[in-house]
Formats: structure tokens, C-alpha cells, sequence
């Protein structure tokens, strides 16, 4: 099996997700343990291949938790968790991803997206890194018109064959100015790929 | 900045034992997925069934010691956190 996920971002290479269960899955656990020690990989759906991130000048590697959350990540609306390794500053950070709805969601976003969740970065006590990256909020959204999301973004984006979600990085101290666009593709369903009915059976069973 | 870290442990309450050590009674929690083959899962993660186990506890730090980094290193080579 190969990726199941690839995201792109114009400021980086593409990132494919693995997942568990895979050799690829294997190899990059062995290879984020070698450099960060152990990590609890069994509760991970799946890890990325690096990806480098201008707001953080860094490779990054990505890890997914939507099953089994850490209880002390837990809070209202959490829809799944994250484990983000910096490999050139050897940071550890974790990312929450909160359910949003069009009712709640403040952040910008094209007329006709709908919004899904707001991720960001968490410090947890004992893993390498102390700043508070928090004020970078990702805002995923799902749109039926690819076009109007790359107006609004001003750039091309990649599209699924399948599927296609989009994300955007804000700079909440920065008066949100957005920093960051991600194209989220997929060619086939896969764990990922029904984000949107995911996130709206959990809304509806609130 | 700095942020407020989360903790993957809870600290109820902590003593002053009579030999100066802190005594720290605390509480942590560890939730396992139950059939962790990606064939035992249901893509549908509201059918996840998982397994809590909860742990209240006691430990014993050393006069002076750094009790949030005592608890943490007891706690990672006892396997509750990773």
C-alpha cells in the first residue's frame, strides 16, 4: 500500500502519510525513534515522510492520532490529535485538531468552504521544545469549487481525484494574516479522505 | 514565549514527609485501542473501542528534587507515559 494521503504546500516538498501497518509506516517510526526515542507509534494511524514549513523553518514530520487521543490532550471538540517532529531543531510537538462549524469558525476562508476543524501546536511537558507556537491556527475546509479556493489563495493548487481538502495557517498575532496553504489529495478513499462525513456524524451524535 | 505546558499527569496533592522528602500523590491514565491491526479497525472512528486504565498513585521525591521531572521519569520507565 502507498501513501494515503499527499499534501501540498508550495514552500515545501510533497508529504505523503503512511499508515500503520505498512513497511513505509515502519521505516519512518524506526527512523523519528532513532532520533527522538521511544514514541507510542501504536496509537498512531499514520506517519508522514518530512516536509519542510517556512513559519517554523523546518522539516517536519507528521504522525496522526484519531482513535486513540491522549487523555491529557483531551477537551471539548477535540476530533483527533498529532505528534509533529521538527528534525532540524529536534523539537517535539503535539497538534490538537478542534471540530469547527460554520457557526463558530472566525477564521477567513472562501464564501462557499465549508469549515472543519482548527489544528495547532501544543507544548507538552518533557518533549524538546518550550515556545509557544499556538498562535499558528490551521484552518481545514472542504469547497465543491476548487476554483474559487485557488482565487482566494492566489495560487494553484493540486487536485484529488477523489477527494480534496484545503488548510489554511493564520498568525493569530498577526492580525491572521495567513501564512500558509495546504492542498490535502486524495485519488482513492482511505481513512482520511471522508473527513467532512467523519467530523459531521460526530457533530450529529453530540 | 513560553507557553503553559500540558502535563500527562495530574498532581493531587503533595506532603512534606517527616525525613523531608515530598510525597506526591498523583493520577494518570493510559487508553488502549482494543484490535490494533488496521483490519480490526472500522474506518468509522466512532466505532474505536478502546481500554482505559487508571492509575492513583503515590511516589516519594527526594528533598529538593524537581517534582514534575521525578514524576515524569518514574512515570516513562514504568511505561505510562511515552
Amino acid at each position: 500500500m502507498g501513501a494515503i494521503e499527499r499534501m501540498y504546500s508550495k514552500d515545501g516538498d510533497l508529504r505523503s502519510h503512511f499508515p500503520k501497518g505498512t513497511l513505509e509506516f515502519e521505516e519512518k517510526v524506526a527512523e523519528i525513534e532513532e532520533q527522538f526515542g521511544d514514541q507510542p507509534a501504536n496509537d498512531w494511524a499514520s506517519i508522514s515522510s518530512p516536509q519542510w514549513n517556512s513559519i517554523y523553518q523546518d522539516d517536519i514530520v507528521s504522525t496522526i492520532v484519531n482513535r486513540n487521543i491522549p487523555w491529557y490532550l483531551r477537551q471539548e471538540g477535540i476530533f483527533a490529535a498529532g505528534r509533529k517532529f521538527f528534525l532540524r531543531n529536534s523539537w517535539v510537538y503535539d497538534k490538537i485538531y478542534l471540530i469547527t462549524t460554520q457557526e463558530d469558525c472566525s477564521l477567513p476562508r472562501p464564501v462557499n468552504a465549508t469549515p472543519l476543524a482548527i489544528g495547532y501546536l501544543v507544548s507538552v511537558y518533557g518533549q524538546p521544545g518550550e515556545d509557544d507556537l499556538s498562535r499558528y491556527k490551521c484552518l481545514y475546509f472542504a469547497c465543491d469549487n476548487h476554483s474559487e479556493v485557488e482565487e482566494w489563495a492566489g495560487e494553484v493548487l493540486p487536485k484529488g481525484g477523489y477527494k480534496t481538502f484545503y488548510a489554511a495557517t493564520f498568525d493569530e498575532d498577526a492580525d491572521f494574516t495567513r501564512l500558509r496553504m495546504k492542498s490535502y489529495v486524495y485519488d482513492s478513499p482511505g481513512i482520511y479522505s471522508d473527513l467532512e462525513t467523519q467530523i459531521a456524524t460526530i457533530i450529529a451524535e453530540r | 514565549m513560553v507557553q503553559d505546558m500540558l502535563k500527562p499527569f495530574k498532581i493531587i496533592k503533595i506532603v512534606e514527609e517527616d525525613d523531608g522528602v515530598q510525597g506526591v500523590f498523583f493520577e494518570v491514565s493510559k487508553r488502549e485501542i482494543i484490535g490494533s491491526s488496521a483490519s480490526e479497525l472500522s474506518a468509522d472512528l466512532t466505532k474505536t473501542k478502546t481500554r482505559v486504565t487508571n492509575m492513583a498513585s503515590y511516589v516519594g521525591v527526594p528533598a529538593g528534587g524537581d517534582i514534575d521531572l521525578y514524576l515524569l521519569n518514574y512515570l516513562k520507565e514504568t511505561g505510562w507515559v511515552l
